[in-house]
């Protein structure tokens, strides 16, 4: 065997030389990126559950690029890009992430699953004690949500595609899932990974935010705790149930979520501990295989689209706008209470429960340690689920009307 | 310039939108309590 041959046949490596020099290069750092992000799950600076899976594959799929039967460079990972159905009977059988890919992702049903698994773990209890002020901060921290839709555009991006960025603000990754495949699926991949690194990076950025708006007098305004009453079970399953059903009359094209997070919440309220049990599980094992094809969508072949540069800025932009726009809420709750109510809670509007419900919980004590306002946090923090899906609703809905 | 025109009036009826179904959302929470404490005061006379 001469020199060349055995070059030829570590693939991982003799790829490097058959791609421009700039994808060689973007693709060392998804490796060393990965790899950072999996010691930052590890280290639980960031969040592990979807750090570890996405940081995971995203090294080893961007080190496992080969030469494909055509001759094109790709993985035996996922191929998103395929639509010709015998080109995409033959990926089904050769990549071993592409049926998961196309009959989870690409049909919606990832987003819906994780959503019925938020869903059981989530507890209305603090948002049927303080409905209004809980849906005000939430609406406040969909700032970044309606006011990125227009700033896109701004950027050159078409309306749909601009509402599939936007919907990044609500800190929701099923939304995100949900509406960049019905709005923008060309944009799904980069819209969709993005939006979950960035959801992992919340915990670190938002407490510079807080610290930057909110004085430190204010961070350590206690909240009792025993102020929020108990509510029956039986209150929280009716709401879920109605709920469910009105949202779903007004926004059919978003049906499938708001059918799937109230059932969860039914589930929840209710006594069936087997159902309980298992949404637990699927929850579990949706959010495993999520990160996994998510990281493995994180190919060097399939996020060279130059508009991916964009929606990494307009992302960021949108997260930070709702953070802004949930702590400036806050401040309005702070002044119209006459001083009983922590800013710190609009922070939780933002939703993405309960990492931003734990950060003001977080700030909060580095105030003062007895504080405790986690509970008053997720009030806001469950709504911010409620109005994302209502926006995500509106935006899948009226966009193709305009 | 149109397509801004349009998603600063889409962004409008978002906001509008989401005021009303919040504020429908937070009715029907409301409507919810009114009947669960109207029955629990029914079954303690």
């Amino acid at each position: 065997m001469n020199a060349t041959k055995l070059w030829e046949s570590l693939p991982g490596f003799y790829s490097f030389t058959l791609m421009e020099p700039g994808s060689a290069l973007i693709r060392i750092f998804l490796i060393l990126l990965g790899v950072f992000l999996v010691y930052m799950g590890y280290k639980e600076k960031l969040e592990p559950l979807l750090m570890l899976p996405i940081g995971f594959t995203m090294a080893v799929v961007n080190g496992g690029i080969l030469v494909m039967a055509g001759g094109e460079l790709g993985t035996l990972f996922v191929n998103p890009m395929i639509s010709e159905p015998v080109k995409l009977l033959d990926a089904l059988q050769i990549n071993f992430l592409q049926p998961f890919y196309n009959f989870t992702f690409a049909n919606g049903l990832i987003a819906c699953l994780v959503f019925m698994g938020i869903g059981a773990i989530t507890d209305l209890d603090f948002f049927i004690a303080r409905p209004f002020l809980s849906l005000f901060l939430a609406l406040g921290a969909e700032l970044g949500t309606i006011l990125t839709l227009p700033l896109a555009v701004a950027f050159g991006f078409s309306l749909k595609e601009a509402a599939s960025i936007a919907i990044v603000g609500g800190a929701d990754g099923p939304m995100v899932l949900f509406t960049s495949l019905i709005l923008a699926k060309h944009l799904f991949v980069p819209i969709a990974v993005m939006a979950y690194v960035y959801l992992g990076i919340c915990y670190v950025v938002y407490p510079y935010l807080i610290k930057l708006m909110i004085p430190r007098k204010l961070r350590a305004i206690p909240m009792d705790p025993m102020e929020i009453p108990t509510i029956p079970a039986s209150e929280k399953f009716s709401f879920a149930i109605i709920a469910g059903v009105v949202l779903s009359m007004f926004f059919p094209v978003a049906a499938p979520l708001f059918a799937c997070f109230f059932f969860g919440v039914a589930v929840k309220e209710s006594n069936i501990e087997r159902f309980r049990d298992f949404l637990d599980n699927l929850l579990s094992g949706s959010t495993l295989f999520l990160g996994v094809t998510l990281g493995a969508l994180l190919s060097v072949t399939t996020v060279m689209d130059p508009k991916v540069f964009l929606i990494l800025i307009l992302g960021m932009i949108a997260l930070l706008l709702s953070g802004v726009g949930g702590l400036l809420a806050g401040l309005i709750a702070y002044k119209v209470s006459g001083g009983k109510i922590n800013p710190l809670i609009g922070i939780a509007a933002v939703s993405c429960v309960p990492t931003t419900a734990k950060v003001a919980q977080h700030c909060a004590m580095e105030e003062d340690e007895t504080i405790l306002i986690l509970p008053h946090a997720m009030g806001p923090c469950v709504a911010g689920v409620i109005t994302t899906a209502i926006i995500c609703g509106i935006y899948v809905t009226f966009v193709p009307l305009f | 310039m149109e397509n801004l025109t349009g998603a600063l009036k889409l962004a409008a009826l978002t906001f509008v939108l989401g005021l009303v179904m919040c504020g429908l959302v937070g009715a029907i929470v409301i409507v919810i309590s009114k009947i669960a404490s109207g029955r629990k005061g029914d079954a303690s006379r």
